[in-house]
């Protein structure tokens, strides 16, 4: 069985990297979609349209309409308060995983059955 | 009514796309969809070019839109089937609702009673849930429309019911005064609430057709409902 180990990543993380960009600034959808096929989060901005639809289901993003700069009037995507907490949580447990996830792979660690730090540590 | 000054080229690309898209649940095909137009909105013939080149083949949009669905679905708390969930051809579905699946299902609402009673439009309404090309709330219009309808006339019969039976039948003229006819006017409330049954399925049928080809039609704007049904252009089959 192979597994494509990216795609195995990027599906835990696709969702916090959307909430991450929309913090800091709303985005419509074709902009949020050529960030993150840039950074190849996503394939296709077919991937993202579920993701956005699941993220305004949990109630961690809303929709609004305006005037875009450039005149044609978008539907952009934001961030909700709950959206925010939901963001901020991730953060904090994500460099704590990284270290661990890097301990626990790599090849020239002491095993050990202690993990390197605990949670707090990071700002 | 449009206000899309999308060029030909960006209308045969949105149509293409939405075809493609036929197996993806319509709200999220809808979105995709009006993002997409958004995007070639006001582009003259280059820049449509350009930005149809970046977004890429609408199969492969639909095709990672598909993966993500399963993807999401299989994340749930068991043993994922398999590791399917890569941006790369997905495990192979069928290949998404045969058009005319909605339109049997619309037409059997509409018509269906006139061929079996109350059978006919049930299958119809099974079909409806069952289909892709509708929302959650068109179909809860569907279902609930003949139904509620036709309690409201029962609970007018009713009511209406015990107000003659209260006045005693002297509303006047002797035909009332026979047990016979007021059993008959009770009758008759019941018959209107039958008919209701029999007759509302014929438009809401025709409701639900029209919506059924208004999902198909590549003129999609956003997935609010708009009151003039809009002509369908480029038609793919």
């Amino acid at each position: 069985m192979t597994v494509d180990v990216g795609a195995q990543l990027r599906k835990g993380v696709v969702e916090f990297c959307v909430l991450g960009q929309l913090a800091r600034t709303p985005m419509y959808g074709w902009q949020l979609s050529e960030t993150l096929v840039a950074h190849n989060i996503i394939a296709s901005i077919g991937t993202l349209y579920p993701i956005l639809s699941r993220l305004r289901a949990s109630g961690w993003v809303s929709t609004f309409e305006t005037q875009s700069d450039s005149g044609p009037v978008r539907k952009y995507y934001r961030l909700t308060p709950a959206g925010t907490a939901q963001l901020e949580m991730f953060r904090q447990q994500w460099s704590p995983f990284v270290d661990t996830v890097q301990h626990l792979i790599d090849p020239h660690a002491p095993s050990t059955s202690k993990p390197p730090h605990q949670n707090g540590d990071h700002d | 009514m449009t206000e899309s000054s999308a060029s030909p080229e960006a209308e045969r690309y949105l149509a293409a796309l939405n075809a493609a898209l036929a197996p993806v649940p319509v709200g999220t095909r809808r979105d995709i969809v009006a993002g997409v137009r958004e995007e070639l909105d006001g582009l003259d013939a280059q820049q449509t070019a350009e930005r149809i080149a970046r977004l890429g083949d609408p199969e492969f949009i639909a095709t990672t839109a598909l993966a993500e669905i399963d993807a999401a679905h299989s994340a749930e708390p068991s043993p994922p089937a398999s590791a399917s969930a890569s941006a790369s051809v997905p495990a192979p579905r069928t290949p998404g609702e045969a058009r005319w699946f909605a339109v049997i299902a619309s037409l059997l609402v509409m018509v269906g009673g006139f061929v079996i009673p109350v059978v006919g439009p049930l299958i119809g309404l099974v079909l409806v849930w069952l289909s892709r090309a509708f929302t959650r709330t068109e179909k809860w219009i569907a279902t609930l429309t003949p139904v509620g309808l036709a309690a409201i006339v029962m609970l007018a019969t009713i009511a209406s019911g015990w107000v003659t039976s209260s006045t005693g039948g002297s509303l006047g003229g002797s035909m009332n005064s026979s047990p016979m006819s007021e059993g008959m006017s009770g009758l008759t409330g019941w018959h209107a609430a039958i008919i209701i049954v029999f007759a509302t399925p014929v438009p809401v049928g025709g409701w639900l057709l029209w919506r059924a080809s208004r999902t198909r039609s590549a003129a999609d704007q956003t997935s609010a409902p708009e009151a003039a049904p809009e002509s369908e252009s480029a038609h793919t089959v």
